[in-house]
């Protein structure tokens, strides 16, 4: 018996692939895109579908308890209610759709959360100039439960938190601590303002206050020196001078006159 | 701000195409030099049989041992094949490379050692990776190669 070793073409290595990696990387990360593409699809056509199958009613009574720690620090106000009510009427919704809260924060915020409650927070409230300007808050937030924003932004995050979570593990639910500060697109914010504009032109016969509550706002966010660089398209919130050029065009188109508010406003807190 | 941002998605991308490139260089050098040993040592024949039937002279054990670790690149490549399973390509020639080193690491033992032949060949490959750590595993592993080197008459 003889023994040797034969050389054999390295070019016909059957032990290695003979295909560049980057052709690999780049045929899977392909499919992941179109993976991940087709959750995003997915999850959005829940969130703009099944919130409108549930009632405000049945909203309410089902999503309270999550809104829990969002309503910790607050106190309810039969005026501020009163004005709810107005607005949740001239919008056509249900009775008692609406519950509005006053938070005991500094914070110059107001949000809508899922089950149709409104939190006002006192820093705003102690911004706002006039009766007129609280409204348009007020009628801007009571909008986004109106069209359901809350409901559909909290499944929205909820859902995708717990898919990121089944894949890159970690608990599904971090995101609930954030929900007030819910963001919405450009296109949603835009429609509650919209609403706002006509609420106050029908209640106090002028867009006045919704005018008065965008200035505020731009004159805060100049104070607080926001990257004013950032280009409306990549923000979801709009800036407030894009947010008050949209509502003057909206009023103007409409013929709605714009008067200097002259209600006082009755939840500002005396400035020392 | 945004250049923070950018810093954020440009460097692990700069990284693995740091990686690729430097993996693909090194892995070819290290390619050109085995074929150029492999060359050379092909004197020393090399059988997985335990029963050499010449007379087979003077036996001593021969050791090849080599570790080898995959580079970042490749190494995300795999992490990649994870999801979606299947044959693990970016592994594949650096597995090949771990053991054919190794096996050329035995044989110029056995050159140096006088040996012409090797038998009874074992092929043994081991993960040094820290497996578990949540990032998956490291890609390094040792090859070893053993065997029994002799002198093997020629036969007529």
């Amino acid at each position: 018996m003889k023994f040797e070793n034969h050389r054999f073409d390295e070019r016909l290595n059957p032990n290695i692939a003979h295909e560049h990696p980057l052709k690999e990387l780049g045929r899977m990360v392909m499919w992941l895109a179109a993976a991940g593409l087709a959750i995003l699809l997915a999850v959005e056509l829940l969130v703009r579908t099944l919130p409108y199958t549930v009632s405000l009613q049945n909203e309410s009574r089902w999503f309270s308890p999550l809104a829990a720690p969002l309503l910790a620090d607050i106190r309810e106000d039969a005026g501020m209610q009163a004005l709810a009510d107005k607005i949740a009427a001239s919008m056509q919704m249900p009775q008692g759709s609406v519950t509005v809260h006053i938070g005991n924060d500094e914070m110059v915020n107001a949000f809508a959360t899922f089950g149709g409650h409104v939190v006002m927070m006192q820093g705003l409230l102690d911004v706002l100039p006039s009766e007129e300007a609280v409204a348009a808050v007020l009628a801007h937030e009571i909008g986004h439960i109106r069209a359901r924003d809350p409901l559909r932004g909290v499944s929205r995050s909820l859902l995708l938190d717990i898919i990121g979570s089944a894949v890159l593990g970690g608990d599904g639910f971090s995101s609930l601590g954030y929900l007030e500060n819910l963001r919405y697109s450009r296109d949603l914010e835009e429609a509650a303002d919209a609403g706002a504009v006509r609420f106050s032109a029908a209640e106090y016969g002028h867009t006045g206050g919704v005018v008065e509550m965008l200035e505020v706002l731009a004159e805060l966010s100049a104070q607080q020196q926001m990257p004013a660089h950032t280009p409306d398209w990549l923000s979801t919130h709009p800036r407030p001078q894009a947010r008050l050029a949209a509502v003057r065009k909206l009023a103007r188109q409409a013929a709605y006159a714009e008067h200097k508010p002259a209600r006082p406003n009755r939840w500002q807190r005396p400035s020392e | 701000m945004d250049w923070m941002m950018m810093a954020k998605v440009a460097w692990p991308l700069l990284l693995l195409l740091g990686a690729l490139i430097v993996g693909s260089l090194l892995e070819k050098r290290h390619y050109a030099s085995i074929l150029k040993r492999e060359a050379q040592l092909h004197h020393i024949v090399v059988v997985v049989s335990r029963f050499p039937s010449e007379q087979f002279g003077s036996q001593f054990l021969v050791t090849g041992s080599v570790v080898v670790s995959s580079d970042y690149f490749r190494r995300t490549l795999a992490m990649f094949r994870q999801i979606f399973g299947g044959n693990v390509k970016s592994y594949e020639s650096m597995l090949d490379r771990g053991r054919r080193e190794a096996l050329l690491r035995m044989k110029a033992q056995a050159a140096g050692q006088g040996a012409n032949a090797v038998f009874n060949i074992k092929l043994e490959t081991s993960s040094l990776s820290q497996t578990d750590n949540g990032k998956g595993a490291l890609g390094t592993v040792e090859v070893l190669a053993y065997g029994t080197a002799g002198t093997l008459a020629d036969e007529v």
